[in-house]
């Protein structure tokens, strides 16, 4: 046992007397186990409390470099440095992830302990100066808002729980007289007679109807007196009666005149004029103004003019105001694109700051799988105030699929956006929308006529319920005579009709929708060049065109044998964009001797690096040239279009080729990421410029204002959806001139289609646009065309205009007066040698090359 | 008192939100003089001179609004100098203050036994003031029809996140108790931080117009959280901080007594929140054992009893939270939640709504109803987040949690 051992207790005064019992009861113990005695002296724990610190912290010497050695040498641990670990600001404990930092720094801790002091939180200097303190309790309370001039504070605040509600006489919300004020109904100017007809009749009704109800009772009550007589005293009070609660609010409210309803001021500062004047005409159709029964309509101004502007500003002031000082609606619903539902709540957001118009957003991110159907019929069953979100932004799809969780909610208004989904009146959707209990229902398209009149009709009674009759009166009365009106066959007698038809019908109609043209932009985007370039195919291409066109396959098609006709049109559309979309030789039998021996086929080969041979299409050589040009002499971004995920697939492939950055979103893609993809591209130094879209999965609604250029590769049977495709670029917020080119085979099945769809476009202008002087250009004979393929022409499109402009050889002599954009004849008109004219260097560049057979441009105004 | 104490007492009579300039002077000259009848026609002034203010702003004719008078004394709660006269005096009016009873409300909803158990309030007297206030403060039957048309107008308070807002059918309930319980570090007090902010904030945005009471139990009040909250709903962070009345209990008793204060403040200005923050804590410790368990509990009720009156009588929310207790024995092997709430059946009896807290994925909590007369027995997800209580998202599920 050790001597050893107790050596270290040598120099303490007391040790010896501990060695000296070491034998006694600490005796055969380990010493590590003997209870040690207390060596500090117990007067040392009344001593007043010193702080520790063995050497005096000088400040000087612990400032530079010695961070290793602090002033008492402890070594804080380092977690409790690295993160605040409280919410708290303006506590400025600096997170630092230098190792050096981590010791304890009594630097810069003294600093902030200097504001500390002892017993901050007793009792006595908690309450501090109790007679101010009170003062400052008991004052008047005033919402601590930080932005003082807000209206809201004039007002008297609403009582609190349970309390009889207090009657204020109904005020604008917004004062009507401000300078900047649009006053969207005016008590003095606008009047509302067909609503007061309403309800005198619904009076006259109610009171027909109370009457009878006074006088069943007592006729009852007097055949039964002999039986009941007891209740004779019960019966002659209602329950208000007998308790004195008479509806004294409203017989108040009744005195007071109609109040303005204003626009909120912080919108009203952006609105520009035109938009202000559709919000007026908005206003007016949904709050029973022009029609006490038909308050849906249909917006359909052009792309980029504001639609879903106006709309949310509506919207706001319907959910905030109204004639009678109260609100209008409670609820609304925006229905939408399934790619647009983020976007609209963000733009709600965006105009009227976060958190201040809550919105129900079921995009599958915020609300997952089955409870979307309880998150619907939760804010269907909400009134009142318990309206947590007024507004519910859906797409179509989820809105068809649980209707019927809608089924018992009144619905102050829906916003049909890009509207033409609801073309079909037999669909599915239609109807689910249709059942809806609402009767302000807003159309927003750019295009509402698509195809033909039926899906105008469609759209118009969906807005406005039985306005136009059912869809056989709208037939018969009107679409069959406007439509042989539009024949170019048409006899005299027939157009007199139509013409005639067709203004009855567009008076009808004018009062319910509002469409303005994108002209009235050009005062606020830059100048937009459209160029429709009718490129030639290489000569692969036409071979293997005429090789497919007189296969006996498309001869027994023609006469009517073969029942698909769709797929061969598929097949000639990929073609002309590129063969590798076709898997050859499979495809077109027989074609083999027409391969060129280089060709490889993409499709079937497992090589994913191989690269694509532009130069067996005459639309890819052209892009080719284009990309190369743009990356190399401007800081331009363009957008390329298609109708095929395949063609995206090829270009793809020729960026990675070439090393150009290239982001891409097609139908594949979840909604969510989508608008992260264009917020990164749009991003003007992000290093993409070249932004891939599939035209029907991002066709619609996508802003894409951060590219100036766009590529459309291929024309769609709908004119609507190119169009649609087409405003991606040019929109508010553009500040580049525009440049968009839409790419059509000379003399292929492709420039039929567009003049198709310049036939759907005349019908659309003649109808919804009121435009008198459309030429009337195509018969119906001339879709039997669909499969010859002309060579010989530089553009049948052209041809067929009999251009009275330009000569044989298709140089454009008188330049046009006015260029109407849904009108190619009176587009300048270019031929390849006028190509080294033009404004765009892009297309000055082409006349080096033979691609280009010709060309149309528009050009919106001049800058 | 200095001039300026009382012009500010009167400035914050609730009845007046809405005055001119020129009340003070009247009700200022009326209060000095000390005579009765004056006093009463002033307030009738003020109500006049109120509806003229308003009907001016919307363009109507203010003098039809005069024969509503005594609609307009709902309002607010009536404060309780309108019984002066009549033999009662105003020393009486100061007795009946200083016990917590400042609005004619107060007296009418307070049982005669209470009454006459304060000092220099007689048998007599305590009748007296019973049948005055009474003939004010309407104690009678209405119909469903009235009251759903009043409980469809109630003020709500939102809780900051919308998925909980939903849940509880626009947010905390004025006019009613909400308790909040739940384990430790479950949000019960961060969701009382947000609301002592959220309640000053414009009806229009979801607020209740007012300020708020703190009373602090467990001292667990930091106005540090107070700043970055009030930030988040776009308010002065000083003048939110000034608008909330912060006091410390110390016991059970005290923690009584403040909500005698609370009435007397109340009755001055507009108060729109009152919170107790762990309402049990005190009495934990303060009783213990089966012996005194029934000594707690009738405490506990009365002060739940306070609480709801001032709920009646000044339409307040009123937020408790709640501590837990695990039950060791018995169920708790079938039982994977063995958590319930403390206080027994007084506690659950006197609050209107329920609400059980739940710690959640990351800084995700999750709220579950509990008991309500109307809410369905779901539940939803929310976040704590920098700005108080928040929706959650991706970052808070996935925010580093040991």
């Amino acid at each position: 046992m050790g001597k050893t051992d107790f050596g270290r207790y040598k120099n303490k005064p007391k040790e010896p007397k501990y060695v000296s019992v070491a034998l006694g009861t600490g005796a055969g113990l380990n010493p590590s186990l003997k209870r040690r005695r207390t060596l500090t002296d117990p007067s040392a724990l009344f001593k007043p409390f010193k702080p520790p610190i063995s050497r005096p912290a000088t400040r000087d010497v612990l400032g530079k470099g010695a961070s290793n050695v602090t002033a008492n040498g402890r070594v804080v641990r380092r977690a409790r440095l690295r993160g605040p670990k409280t919410y708290a600001e303006g506590e400025n404990i600096q997170a630092s992830n230098d190792k050096d930092q981590a010791y304890f720094d009594e630097n810069s801790y003294s600093q902030n302990n200097a504001m500390k002091r002892k017993n901050a939180l007793h009792p006595r200097l908690v309450l501090g100066d109790v007679d101010q303190n009170r003062m400052i309790l008991t004052r008047k309370f005033t919402i601590p808002l930080k932005n003082k001039d807000e209206s809201i504070l004039m007002k008297n605040p609403p009582p609190l729980g349970n309390r009889k509600k207090v009657f204020f006489p109904p005020r604008p919300l917004f004062d009507p007289f401000d300078d900047l004020a649009i006053v969207l109904y005016d008590p003095t100017v606008d009047v509302i007679p067909e609503i007061k007809e309403e309800e005198e009749k619904a009076l006259a009704e109610a009171r027909a109807k109370a009457m009878k109800q006074d006088v069943t009772p007592i006729e009852e009550f007097e055949t039964s007196t002999q039986k009941l007589s007891k209740f004779k005293l019960y019966n002659k009070k209602s329950l208000n009666e007998l308790l004195g609660i008479s509806d004294k609010t409203e017989d108040q409210m009744a005195k007071f005149p109609n109040v303005p309803v204003v626009i909120d001021p912080k919108l009203a500062k952006i609105l520009r004029p035109h938009q202000r004047e559709g919000l007026r005409f908005l206003y007016r159709c949904t709050a029973g103004l022009v029609h006490s029964k038909a308050k849906g309509c249909i917006m359909a101004d052009e792309m980029g003019l504001g639609k879903t502007l106006q709309c949310l500003t509506l919207m706001w002031t319907l959910l905030k105001q109204g004639p009678r000082g109260k609100k209008t609606i409670e609820k609304c619903i925006v229905v939408c694109p399934s790619s647009l539902v983020r976007n609209w709540a963000n733009e709600i957001d965006k105009w009227l700051g976060v958190g201040v118009l809550n919105s129900l957003a079921i995009d599958g991110k915020s609300t997952k799988g089955s409870s979307i159907g309880d998150a619907i019929e939760n804010w269907a069953d909400a009134t009142g105030n318990g309206i947590v979100s007024p507004v519910l932004i859906i797409s179509y799809e989820t809105l068809r699929r649980n209707i019927e969780k809608l089924n018992n909610c009144e619905v102050g208004l829906v916003l049909a956006d890009e509207g033409h989904r609801l073309k079909n009146g037999d669909s599915l959707t239609f109807n689910a929308l249709n059942s809806i209990n609402c009767e302000r229902r807003i159309i927003l398209s750019g295009t509402p006529i698509q195809n033909d009149l039926s899906e105008y009709f469609s759209l118009l009674n969906f807005a406005n319920p039985g306005l136009l009759g059912n869809r056989n009166e709208f037939r018969k009365n009107y679409e069959i005579h406007i439509l042989r009106g539009r024949d170019s066959l048409a006899t005299d007698k027939e157009k007199e009709k139509g013409d005639a038809k067709l203004k009855e019908l567009t008076e009808l109609v004018q009062k319910f929708i509002i469409r303005r043209t994108n002209d009235i932009l050009s005062k606020y985007l830059p100048v937009k060049y459209e160029y429709v370039i009718f490129c030639g195919l290489s000569d692969m291409q036409k071979q293997l065109y005429n090789y497919f066109i007189t296969s006996p396959d498309i001869k027994k098609l023609l006469k009517g044998e073969n029942s698909q006709p769709l797929k061969a049109i598929g097949l000639l559309k990929k073609l002309c964009n590129h063969p590798n979309l076709l898997s050859l030789p499979d495809d077109i039998e027989g074609c083999e001797s027409l391969i060129p021996e280089d060709y490889k086929d993409d499709t079937n080969s497992m090589g994913r690096n191989r690269e694509i041979q532009t130069w067996y299409s005459g639309k890819f050589q052209m892009l080719e040239r284009f990309l190369f040009k743009i990356d190399r002499e401007t800081d331009d971004k363009i957008v390329v279009i298609s109708n095929y995920t395949q063609t995206l697939d090829l270009v793809e492939k020729l960026c990675r080729q070439h090393k150009f950055g290239s982001l891409r979103l097609d139908g594949t893609m979840n909604i969510s990421k989508r608008q992260k993809l264009v917020d990164k591209f749009n991003k003007p130094d992000g290093k993409e410029f070249v932004f891939l879209l599939s035209s029907k999965a991002g066709g619609c609604g996508i802003n894409l204002i951060g590219a100036n250029r766009l590529i459309l590769m291929d024309p769609d049977w709908n004119p609507a959806s190119d169009q649609q495709a087409l405003a991606r670029v040019w929109r508010d917020g553009q500040k580049k001139n525009c440049f968009i080119y839409r790419f059509i085979s000379t003399g292929t099945i492709e420039e039929k289609i567009f003049q198709r769809q310049s036939a759907k476009m005349q019908l659309s202008s003649c109808v919804v646009d009121s435009v008198d002087d459309v030429e009337r250009l195509f018969s119906s004979d001339n879709l039997k065309q669909l499969f010859q393929f002309n060579t010989k022409t530089i553009c049948e499109t052209h041809d067929t205009y009999k251009c009275k402009r330009c000569d044989a050889s298709g140089k454009q002599r008188i330049k046009p007066s006015a260029m109407l954009y849904g009108d190619s004849t009176t587009w300048n008109h270019i031929n390849h040698d006028m190509l080294d004219q033009n404004e765009d260097f892009l297309i000055q560049n082409e006349s080096q090359y033979d691609t280009v057979d010709f060309a149309f441009q528009y050009i919106s105004h001049l800058s | 008192m200095t001039q300026e104490a009382i012009d500010l007492s009167v400035d914050s009579q609730p009845t007046e939100q809405a005055h001119l300039d020129d009340d003070i002077s009247v009700t200022d000259a009326s209060m000095s003089n000390g005579d009765n009848t004056t006093n009463a026609t002033s307030i009738n002034n003020n109500v006049q001179e109120y509806t003229e203010n308003s009907s001016v702003h919307g363009h109507g004719n203010g003098h039809d609004e005069m024969e509503d008078d005594e609609d307009e004394g709902q309002i607010g709660p009536s404060p309780i100098d309108v019984l002066i006269g009549n033999g009662i005096s105003k020393k009486d009016i100061e007795k009946l203050q200083e016990s917590g009873l400042c609005t004619v409300e107060s007296i009418a909803y307070t049982p005669k036994k209470i009454l006459t158990t304060i000092k220099g309030i007689s048998d007599l007297k305590a009748d007296k003031l019973i049948s005055e206030a009474s003939k004010i403060v309407p104690l009678g039957f209405t119909t469903a029809t009235e009251f759903h048309q009043r409980r469809s107008e109630l003020i709500t308070l939102t809780t900051g996140s919308k998925q909980l807002d939903t849940l509880l059918g626009g947010g905390i309930e004025t006019g009613a108790i909400t308790e909040i319980f739940g384990e430790f570090r479950t949000g019960k007090s961060q969701l009382c931080h947000t609301l002592a902010v959220t309640a000053q904030l414009p009806v229009e945005m979801g607020g209740g117009e007012g300020k708020c009471l703190f009373i602090d139990t467990e001292s667990t009040f930091r106005p540090v959280r107070i700043v970055p909250i009030a930030r988040r709903f776009g308010l002065n962070e000083n003048e939110a901080m000034e608008n909330i009345a912060y006091a410390r209990a110390y016991n059970a008793d005290h923690q009584l007594q403040l909500l005698n204060q609370a009435a007397q403040m109340m009755a001055q200005s507009r108060f729109s929140l009152l919170i107790v923050d762990s309402i049990m804590a005190l009495y934990r410790t303060d009783y213990s054992g089966r012996g005194e368990l029934s000594a707690r509990q009738m405490h506990v009720a009365k002060f739940m009893r306070t609480l709801q009156r001032l709920a009646d009588e000044f339409g307040i929310a009123v937020v408790i939270t709640n501590q837990v207790v695990a039950q060791v024995d018995g169920g708790a092997m079938f039982n994977p939640d063995p958590k319930k709430p403390i206080g027994g059946n007084i506690i659950a009896h006197a609050s209107t709504t329920r609400l059980y807290f739940k710690k959640g994925k990351g800084a995700n909590r999750i709220c579950k109803i509990y008991d309500s007369p109307c809410l369905a027995e779901t539940d939803c997800v929310f976040a704590i987040g920098q700005g108080g209580i928040m929706d959650p998202t991706d970052e808070s599920e996935n925010y580093e949690d040991e």
